[in-house]
């Protein structure tokens, strides 16, 4: 008889997709929900009519997607993530935190044409001012002043290294300026992160999974290159900011690693010089990961007011600029003079943006599972 | 004496509409899951269908709220599968839903205070 046999495929594969549901939800009603799928399957395949098994199963996907996130939303409320008040952290902070999204942009616009080699520098006056701002009212340095005197450490030798071996930006690095700038320049950088860590390690008392990854990242850094190297100085120091505020730290290394990650997907400029040869477009269009990883969702998280408006800012921000390079990458591709150019590289970067925003995300429920748990900082402070 | 927070019924209003037809089609009689989803469906007019995540979502949360409670008896065990779960109201329950409908009904009142509803209204068509 084929009725039975419909019915416990249909039914094995809604069991399957019970999984979705949190394993508490599933062990206490998983038994129930799959009883009431039969019946409700048993009635529509009764009548006779296979747009109503249909209808079914479009209904029953629905109802499924809805509230399994309905249930891991309320699963987290009751581990105690639930959202709480924050104190906005003050402006001179957040500025601070910016300078990495900062020195990308001003990179970035450095390649444009009619724009000094100097501006290149503009971050290292901004932070000047920050540290002296700091030191007047400080009287010593605070601990939330390292990542500049990190990026001190890590970029100005690199910013000064570019204008000397590569003025314009453009030309290819003499070999010379390839060892310095891609080996020598991370290689002491390395080292100076892990020599402040070390230092410092009374101080930041950091999860065995935070050692284990900076670790990975330290050491990968200098084989990867330099942009993977901004990784070290996220996390390795902009994470110090912790020191200043509750469950920042965690905050901020999933922002160092979205932006790895975001490096890769939201920057389409090279898709975009298929379709012309604007070189000032694609500059331009590289600003969009600095603008939506480093500049935009650290404002957000910093000045957020509750943690539901920290974890809005830190995803909301790389999904807009995905599909923003997504839309430029497409219509770079339906535009050229061949036409459409649908290449294994275009497939591939759309692809892999799926996954890796899918990591990203991942990496941002760590972080937000991180926010339960009391600070590992706070007694520091 | 004071009325905990968590039961006072003027608290958990106003209810959701599948909460209140849940409890509406509970308030006659025991029924498990797949006859809550049926009375409901029936009492709206097939508007309201729920699935299984909406109808135990909901079944969860309001047995967490007290308004609902698994029942220990089975009407007729004999004529039943007895892997299904029966549900009853709590008497928080009902005093939540009679609350909420009197709520109601002075929502369709004020509706036809401005003829926006004819009076009296024509008698529902129970299935």
């Amino acid at each position: 008889m084929a009725q039975p046999t419909k019915e416990q495929t249909a039914v094995k594969i809604y069991t399957m997709l019970l999984w979705l549901y949190p394993r508490a939800h599933r062990q206490d009603y998983g038994p129930l929900m799959a009883q009431l799928f039969r019946d409700q399957y048993r009635e529509a395949y009764a009548q006779r009519h296979s747009r109503r098994v249909l209808v079914l199963w479009l209904r029953t996907l629905w109802d499924l997607g809805s509230t399994a996130v309905q249930e891991h939303l309320h699963l987290a409320a009751q581990l105690g993530l639930a959202n709480q008040r924050l104190t906005p952290l003050p402006w001179r902070h957040v500025l601070l935190a910016l300078l990495p999204g900062l020195w990308i942009v001003l990179i970035r616009a450095r390649l444009l044409p009619g724009l000094p080699a100097w501006l290149e520098l503009g971050w290292v006056y901004l932070a000047s001012g920050l540290l002296l701002w700091s030191w007047r009212r400080g009287r010593r340095l605070a601990r939330w002043v390292y990542p500049i005197a990190s990026l001190a450490i890590y970029g100005l030798p690199l910013t000064v290294a570019g204008i000397i071996f590569q003025q314009d930006g453009r030309t290819p690095l003499s070999s010379v300026g390839r060892v310095v700038m891609n080996w020598l320049i991370p290689l002491a950088f390395a080292i100076a992160c892990l020599v402040v860590l070390w230092t410092q390690r009374r101080h930041i008392r950091l999860s065995i999974f935070t050692w284990l990854a900076l670790g990975i990242f330290i050491v990968s850094g200098p084989v990867m290159g330099f942009y993977t190297f901004l990784l070290v100085i996220l996390p390795a120091t902009l994470g110090l900011l912790a020191a200043s505020r509750d469950r920042l730290y965690a905050a901020q290394f999933v922002l160092g690693i979205a932006w790895w990650f975001a490096d890769g997907i939201l920057d389409p400029s090279y898709t975009i010089l298929i379709w012309t040869d604007a070189y000032a477009i694609a500059h331009l269009i590289e600003i969009l990961p600095a603008l939506f990883v480093l500049i935009l969702p650290v404002i957000w998280v910093l000045r957020a007011r509750t943690t539901h408006q920290q974890l809005a800012g830190m995803t909301v921000f790389p999904f807009i600029g995905m599909i923003l390079a997504e839309t430029v990458r497409f219509v770079a591709m339906y535009n050229t003079e061949r036409g459409a150019v649908f290449t294994m590289q275009n497939l591939h970067s759309g692809l892999s943006s799926v996954v890796q925003l899918t990591a990203v995300l991942a990496l941002v429920g760590i972080t937000y599972a991180q926010f339960a748990a009391p600070s590992p900082l706070a007694a520091e402070r | 004496m004071a009325i905990p927070e968590s039961q006072n019924p003027e608290a958990l209003l106003p209810l959701t509409t599948t909460v209140f037809h849940i409890l509406l089609a509970l308030a006659d009689e025991e029924r498990h899951g797949y006859s809550i989803m049926k009375t409901v469906a029936a009492q709206t007019d097939g508007h309201i269908e729920m699935g299984p995540g909406t109808l135990y979502g909901s079944i969860k949360r309001m047995v967490a709220a007290n308004l609902i409670v698994e029942s220990d008896e089975r009407p007729d065990p004999e004529m039943d599968d007895s892997r299904r779960r029966y549900y009853r109201l709590t008497d928080l329950g009902t005093r939540v839903l009679a609350l909420e409908a009197a709520r109601l009904a002075k929502a369709v009142q004020l509706a036809q205070q401005r003829d926006l509803l004819p009076t009296p209204l024509p008698a529902p068509e129970v299935a």
